[in-house]
């Protein structure tokens, strides 16, 4: 009996070994400044694209220490993960992930590839492989983007894609976001999928949803801030103004 | 008849003398009174010029990474030193508050 259970689970771990999907996993080291636009506060990331057959992962993490908290004049509620979206090209679905001040994460769905590429004829080299250019706009930013004709996938890092071939090198116009492919590897398991799908089987709000979530957070800071002046607290004598600088236009 | 003639002509160089000195005299007052009012009238300036305020804005940030919102406070007060005192005050309170309410 004993020898009969220890053989169904090497039967059962067998074929799942044999039916799992391999996943490769694109490195990308980059860069970018929070305070886009307006000062220089560029830190360091290494992105992973995670592509498992017809869905990706994609996430950026800061390199070296990540301070959290109240230092000088920044509250840093900075994720460990950010731009982290989930693409399924079959379904044509973009998941996209928001963490509010708690950290809490929060998923929205957003258009696949709605930008309008135009493509140049420029031609360069990344990492050997060759690649070419491509413009295009998207949610109130400019971009450019390198991809490689050679790599059949239309993926790309964040929400970035929709181009005959993967997106090796990517950046804005004022070069406050850039990402550049170093290396690619293959592992037996990227990520758990059944989570996204879970998600995408929810009803989950879009972009406009996502927007009017962080104008209604960021309205009930201002409130709270008024309400203390308005008690007299010391050193309120002046209310504080809030503008919210988001990297995806919002309004 | 001829002392006569001298007595007058030594009479009327007097007069003349005199004549011409009155007249210097009346033109140095004048200057005088010139002067005195170009002083009034530049201390009347003086006492109408506004006074200036000082305004002072501190600046913090909340970075949520894509998101980053921008804390401003904006004193302005006669005394630059007390506008800037006020100002990161102000901005202090509402980073602390921030804190508070988030974290």
């Amino acid at each position: 009996m004993h020898n009969k259970i220890i053989q169904l689970i090497c039967i059962l771990l067998f074929t799942a070994t044999c039916f799992a999907q391999e996943s490769r996993i694109y490195i990308y080291q980059g860069k970018f400044n929070s305070s886009f636009g307006r000062g220089d506060n560029t830190r360091i990331f290494e992105g992973r694209l995670i592509v498992q057959g017809e869905r990706s992962l994609f996430t950026m993490k800061e390199e070296g220490i990540h301070e959290h908290g109240l230092q000088g004049n920044t509250l840093n509620l900075r994720p460990d993960s950010m731009f982290t979206v989930y693409k399924d090209h079959a379904s044509q679905t973009m998941l996209f992930e928001f963490s509010d001040f708690n950290q809490r994460s929060h998923w929205y769905a957003d258009t696949m590839f709605p930008m309008q590429w135009q493509l140049i004829a420029e031609e360069k080299m990344i990492g050997g492989i060759p690649c070419s250019k491509a413009v295009g706009f998207f949610k109130g930013r400019g971009y450019t983007a390198w991809y490689a004709p050679s790599v059949a996938n239309s993926d790309g890092p964040w929400k970035l894609g929709g181009l005959p071939g993967m997106i090796l090198e990517a950046y804005d116009d004022h070069d406050d976001w850039h990402l550049t492919w170093v290396s690619t590897i293959e592992v037996q398991r990227g990520f758990d999928e059944v989570f996204f799908q879970r998600k995408i089987n929810h009803d989950l709000q879009g972009f406009n949803g996502y927007a009017a979530y962080v104008k209604k957070m960021f309205s009930r800071l201002q409130a709270s801030m008024a309400a203390q002046s308005n008690a007299g607290c010391v050193g309120c004598q002046t209310v504080p103004q809030l503008k919210i600088n988001a990297w995806e236009k919002i309004d | 008849m001829k002392k006569l003639i001298l007595t007058m002509m030594w009479m009327l160089a007097a007069f003349l003398t005199q004549a011409s000195e009155n007249v210097e005299k009346e033109t140095g007052k004048q200057k005088e009174h010139q002067i005195e009012n170009v002083t009034v009238e530049m201390g009347k300036s003086n006492v109408s010029l506004p006074v200036l305020d000082c305004s002072v804005t501190l600046k913090g940030k909340v970075d949520l990474g894509p998101i980053e919102a921008e804390i401003s406070c904006t004193v302005t007060d006669p005394s630059c030193e007390k506008a800037q005192v006020t100002a990161a005050a102000c901005l202090k309170s509402a980073l602390r508050l921030y804190a508070g309410v988030i974290m």
